[in-house]
């Protein structure tokens, strides 16, 4: 039968254990683990170019939608301790969705990276969001671009 | 490898070009002037405001928003050259859409991106121009001249009431309705600055001017009196 001592010791080692797991990839205290992206420039007229992080909880299916010849700026963010780490994306077909990464004349505390997502073919592929603490996929449906312009109001 | 921020004439055509007004970037961190050329006052007048015609060209120069640096190197890159193709320092539009081209630095980074129309091309007028090449109206499809007189002109694409931007190559013909034997009424005379022509009232008589560009054409008759 375990001491009373060494009972004490495996409880603080198992604390010490998760206090360091916690310091390297533990979400701020009332989120749960979450990485992703978000778009910080706009959809072009007549094309499509949009994030959709699904609900506020986190849950439900992520998705983003690009027009074959359109580019999104996009920042990564995460919900985990180490707040500067930036976030890297990856896409599942390079020939489908392109991601570069933005150079930034002016960064600023807690930036998580900026990119560029740009439709190259249409079809569908993800992007995977991998952070210091864990990784998203985002469903990407890339449309074919348009090449004619016509009113979208409903005809009477 | 050439670099797109050499404002004021990175390719040979575009070397005489005037820029016009500049557009930012979705990121902010790049202005981008259209060299505009001879062919559109438009684009001097709205700079990236306007659709690229289809079939034409434009070259690019680039302002850096930047404190503390040079601009860096920097080279265009399409995102659909199906739609919008870079050809080194100037964009050139293949097909009607819209396609993003974006600026990347030398590691491979994107330094910024823009969105550019392209649109057919529906209409050609010819613009009358002064001896600044000042546009100062559009030509009517016939008129009169006195031998002698001269007209500075040049030729700009249209969608609708829409002015198109971008440069491209006009073709002339001349034909003699009413001369006399061996006579040639009008002399058209490329300017040295591209896209300017000029139509040079020579002898008596009647043509019939067609210009050819984008698949269209733009006609003007000209009767001229001794």
């Amino acid at each position: 039968m375990m001491s009373q001592d060494m009972w004490n010791k495996v409880v603080l080692w198992v604390g010490l254990c998760a206090a360091a797991l916690c310091l390297w990839g533990c979400p701020p205290d009332g989120y749960d683990e979450d990485a992703g992206v978000s778009a910080i420039s706009g959809e072009p007229v007549s094309m499509t170019a949009l994030v959709d992080n699904g609900d506020y909880d986190g849950e439900g299916p992520r998705n983003i939608y690009l027009s074959v010849g359109a580019a999104l700026a996009v920042a990564g963010w995460h919900y985990c301790d180490d707040y500067e780490s930036p976030v890297t994306l990856v896409s599942g077909d390079a020939a489908t969705m392109g991601v570069k990464e933005i150079y930034l004349l002016d960064s600023y505390f807690g930036d998580n990276g900026r990119f560029v997502l740009t439709g190259l073919k249409a079809g569908s592929t993800t992007l995977r969001v991998d952070s210091v603490c864990v990784s998203k996929s985002y469903n990407v449906v890339i449309e074919p671009a348009a090449t004619t312009f016509e009113d979208p109001s409903p005809s009477n | 490898m050439w670099c797109v921020a050499c404002l004021g004439g990175c390719g040979e055509d575009f070397a005489d070009s005037s820029l016009g007004p500049p557009a930012s970037g979705q990121i902010g961190q790049v202005d981008l002037f259209p060299e505009c050329g001879a062919l559109s006052q438009a684009c001097l007048q709205q700079g990236l405001n306007s659709p690229l015609a289809v079939g034409s060209a434009l070259g690019l120069g680039i302002n850096f928003n930047v404190t503390g640096n040079s601009g860096p190197p920097a080279t265009l890159e399409a995102v659909n050259p199906a739609v919008i193709a870079v050809e080194e320092a100037v964009i050139e539009a293949k097909s009607q859409g819209a396609a993003a081209v974006m600026i990347v630095g030398p590691d491979g980074r994107v330094l910024d991106f823009i969105h550019i129309w392209t649109a057919e091309a529906d209409e050609l007028r010819l613009i009358r121009r002064n001896e600044d090449t000042v546009a100062i109206g559009v030509l009517r499809s016939e008129g009169q001249l006195l031998v002698g007189d001269d007209l500075l002109v040049s030729l700009e694409a249209f969608n609708g009431t829409q002015p198109l931007l971008g440069v491209f190559p006009v073709a002339w013909t001349v034909e003699v309705l009413e001369a006399e034997d061996g006579a040639t009424p009008v002399v058209l005379v490329e300017d040295l600055i591209f896209g300017f022509t000029r139509l040079v009232a020579r002898e008596p008589g009647r043509v019939r001017l067609t210009a050819t560009a984008l698949g269209l054409d733009k006609v003007l008759e000209l009767e001229v009196l001794p």
